[in-house]
């Protein structure tokens, strides 16, 4: 059996559940002066799923104090509008793509996409980027890999296969199984999600930059080889890319200013993994 | 027996009263929050949570001798080599000397 088309992989992806839809409100909400906590805390409270997600969150995530969080608006109170966000966009993508087969296994995913989007909270910090953006594309950067998945497993697991055995990168594995890769897929997916289009150029082109003029796209590629490079979420054959320097220049990115960070990307990375069960 | 201790580097939800900071504590706008060689107790955890600190630095007991040592730099020098394997380009030499770097001094 041929592997889908670019075209064909949407059409033959139907059991890929659709976006979660707090985690559009959020993204729609980056862009929107007059989005408010109050339609965030809404959101929470008319799905019991969610609220819980939180609450069991954010008391993992402050296991050090005596008293637990038992509201949606303590945990507001306690944690930040920032950090409820980023815990309300990574539990619920992670809990509505829970796959786990012999040859995917959704938390090793997560747990690098979620490395990702760390570094590149990080990153945005030190480089004026926002933050809260850079988090999101990172946590998306690889969903091309989710749709290939779905619409067509035995492609996808030869191309790892090819991988593992002969330690070819992904993409020129996916490459030569598809004809494409994920960053390929990622933005026909992205597209039919409706993300902006900000999102959209970093998913695309995490792996190769220097064509997109947009500093989140260059600071999601840094950000994915900073996770291969501190080996942020365990994954098997880990190796790190190569890196582009016009990325890292177009951001003004120094390793040496910015070096003094790792240890503290690497704590946030272990608590996130722990609030999330990951 | 030495008193030998080393830093290491955690979310404030993860650390544990009694535990000494090795490194000022300050929050998004830049002001000091906590002093180093300041001793953690439970209120300054959740004062540190809701001021959005993500990581601190803390004084914890450093039982290795130097045969450990010695063995966590190997094994370290090996998973550089290993996830750098292959060539690359000058970029990615780049990142691998700022991590070894990293690692290196952790481990010390």
């Amino acid at each position: 059996m041929t592997a889908p088309s670019l075209d064909q992989l949407l059409d033959r992806a139907d059991a890929l559940p659709s976006l979660p839809e707090v985690v559009t409100y959020l993204i729609r909400a980056l862009r929107d002066d007059n989005a408010d906590l109050e339609t965030l805390a809404h959101h929470i409270n008319v799905d019991p799923a969610i609220a819980a997600r939180l609450l069991a969150a954010a008391n993992s995530a402050s296991s050090g104090l005596s008293k637990r969080v038992r509201s949606a608006a303590q945990v507001f109170l306690l944690l930040g509008a920032d950090r409820v966000i980023n815990i309300i966009l990574a539990s619920s993508l992670i809990y509505c793509y829970d796959e786990h087969t012999s040859g995917f296994i959704a938390p090793l995913f997560w747990r690098h996409s979620l490395g990702v989007a760390i570094c590149a909270q990080a990153l945005a910090e030190q480089t004026g980027i926002d933050p809260e953006l850079a988090f999101i594309s990172g946590l998306l950067h690889d969903i091309g890999r989710l749709l290939m998945y779905t619409a067509s497993p035995c492609h996808v697991l030869k191309a790892l296969d090819r991988c593992h055995h002969d330690d070819v990168p992904l993409i020129v594995a996916e490459r030569e199984v598809f004809g494409y890769d994920h960053c390929q897929s990622g933005r026909v997916l992205a597209n039919a999600w409706n993300l902006p289009s900000d999102i959209e150029d970093a998913i695309a082109a995490h792996h190769e930059p220097d064509g997109f003029d947009s500093e989140i796209c260059d600071l999601v590629h840094v950000s994915e080889c900073l996770s291969h490079a501190l080996d942020l979420g365990e994954i098997a054959n880990n190796r790190v890319p190569d890196i582009s320097e016009l990325a890292c220049a177009r951001i003004g990115l120094s390793w040496q200013k910015f070096s003094p960070r790792f240890a503290e990307i690497e704590a946030r990375f272990d608590d996130f993994r722990f609030t999330l069960g990951l | 027996m030495t008193n030998k201790q080393r830093i290491t580097c955690l979310a404030p939800g993860r650390a544990s009263p009694g535990m000494v900071l090795a490194k000022p504590v300050y929050d998004r706008e830049g002001l000091i929050l906590l002093a180093a060689e300041t001793v953690l107790d439970a209120p300054m955890f959740e004062r540190m949570i809701r001021r959005g600190v993500n990581a601190i630095s803390v004084r914890v007991p450093d039982l290795r001798d130097e045969e450990t040592i010695k063995r966590e730099l190997d094994g370290i020098r090996a998973r550089i080599d290993t996830i750098f394997r292959g060539p690359g380009n000058a970029g990615r030499s780049q990142l691998r000397d700022a991590v070894s770097d990293y690692r290196v001094k952790s481990v010390k």
